[in-house]
């Protein structure tokens, strides 16, 4: 896994040199559509949801978590141009806040570093591709089931407290179609409902 | 290697180019996989012009095109782990790849401000492409998704006449050649362009 903790100890403590570190709770913004952040957070911990950054349009993208991700980037290392996508973390999360001039300067000197985010540039353009594949190819039933699946993933539960209209907002479909396609899930015995909770039968 | 001297870098890197790059040339119609060919090595379109998709069993994504007036990325390959989706690239004039070791690529942009920029603004570009593509997917009709990708079209063409089929339109925003007849009819009947034999033309973009 390419992450924080797997930067070298000289490497990492250059980053906290610079670091601003700040703390999330659950459901804290990060940061929201068409703010400047001339700044990369390097994830010490937490997971944290990308969502394009539209009024009437909340698609989820993907997430970035500490075990699989080193930073959040906002793809505006050398442009300060305004972000495009909102960030949400899903439970409490460190971030370092460093300073897009400081990695600029710190990657002169270190390929690691270097490495690190071309690396991070590799995978948001990747999460993005599969994103894409995700909503023209896949049926309303996988694209849920494969979304309740990260989520387990992530949360390292299959016993999964969400609600329809989280879901529907995260698809970009109606509450009608999560609510059908739900029904579809259950009836094929892939989840099982219990109360607000939802229940992966795969992962037992 | 001739096309490598018009690269806009210093001597002294077109020259380690020159020694670590490997070039590959395709021609007009050629299709590959830009991950899979790319393995160990992050590769450049310095020439020409590709068609990327997303490409899955017998199903076609089109996303966009790609131009070698600007030194553009072509794959995602990351520099330590294998990524499930491939960039399936279709060749739509004579191109140039230029393949680099990763690690050189590490180095050069460590060195040479020029080719770290470059290369920089190219995953950037590529980024802000993508969410475009996702919200067009997630928000346009395909009326308006049909009439974008006709005046993109135009733009690559330079020309308010496209020469294109409807069968390549469907297979490129994978919808029906039915569904794409219907909406030209519709977008023709707004005064928004003329359908001819083998051809669509644009009255405005």
């Amino acid at each position: 896994m390419f992450n924080l903790s797997s930067l070298s100890k000289n490497l990492t403590s250059q980053i906290y040199k610079y670091a601003t570190p700040k703390s999330y709770h659950y459901g804290d913004t990060i940061v929201s559509k068409d703010f400047y952040k001339n700044r990369t957070g390097f994830i010490e911990k937490g997971t944290f949801k990308v969502n394009l950054g539209q009024e009437n349009n909340t698609t989820l993208l993907y997430y970035l978590s500490e075990d699989q991700d080193v930073a959040i980037s906002f793809m505006n290392i050398y442009t300060n141009t305004p972000i495009q996508i909102d960030i949400t973390a899903l439970q409490h999360s460190n971030l370092l806040w460093v300073p897009n001039a400081n990695i600029v300067e710190l990657s002169k000197s270190s390929p690691a570093l270097k490495k690190a985010m071309i690396n991070t540039y590799n995978k948001n353009n990747q999460y993005l591709l599969s994103t894409i594949k995700n909503l023209a190819i896949n049926s309303l039933n996988n694209r849920l089931y494969d979304y309740l699946l990260t989520k387990a993933m992530y949360y390292k539960s299959k016993q999964l407290n969400i609600n329809r209209a989280e879901m529907a907002s995260d698809l970009n479909v109606s509450l009608e179609s999560i609510s059908r396609t739900i029904k579809n899930l259950e009836r094929t015995k892939q989840i099982v409902r219990k109360s607000r909770t939802i229940i992966l039968t795969e992962l037992a | 290697m001739n096309q490598l001297n018009n690269l806009p870098f210093d001597k002294e890197l077109i020259s380690l180019i020159k020694q670590y790059g490997i070039i590959k040339n395709y021609a007009k119609g050629d299709n590959f996989f830009c991950e899979k060919e790319s393995a160990g090595f992050s590769t450049f379109l310095i020439s020409g012009s590709l068609k990327l998709f997303i490409k899955q069993n017998n199903k076609r994504i089109f996303l966009y095109c790609i131009y070698g007036n600007e030194i553009c990325i072509t794959s995602f390959s990351g520099l330590f782990e294998e990524y499930p989706v491939d960039f399936y690239s279709e060749v739509l004039e004579d191109s140039t790849i230029l393949s680099i070791p990763v690690d050189k690529l590490v180095e050069w942009s460590m060195q040479y401000p020029k080719f770290r920029d470059i290369i920089t603004y190219s995953y950037q570009k590529h980024y802000s492409t993508l969410l475009g593509v996702i919200k067009e997917l997630t928000e346009d009709s395909l009326e308006t998704r049909l009439y974008n990708y006709l005046r993109l079209k135009s733009v690559h063409y330079n020309s308010l006449n496209i020469p294109i089929s409807h069968k390549q339109i469907a297979s490129d925003l994978n919808f029906t050649r039915e569904s794409i007849g219907r909406v030209l009819k519709k977008l023709e009947f707004q005064n928004k362009l003329r359908r001819n034999t083998r051809s669509i033309t644009l009255f405005s973009t």
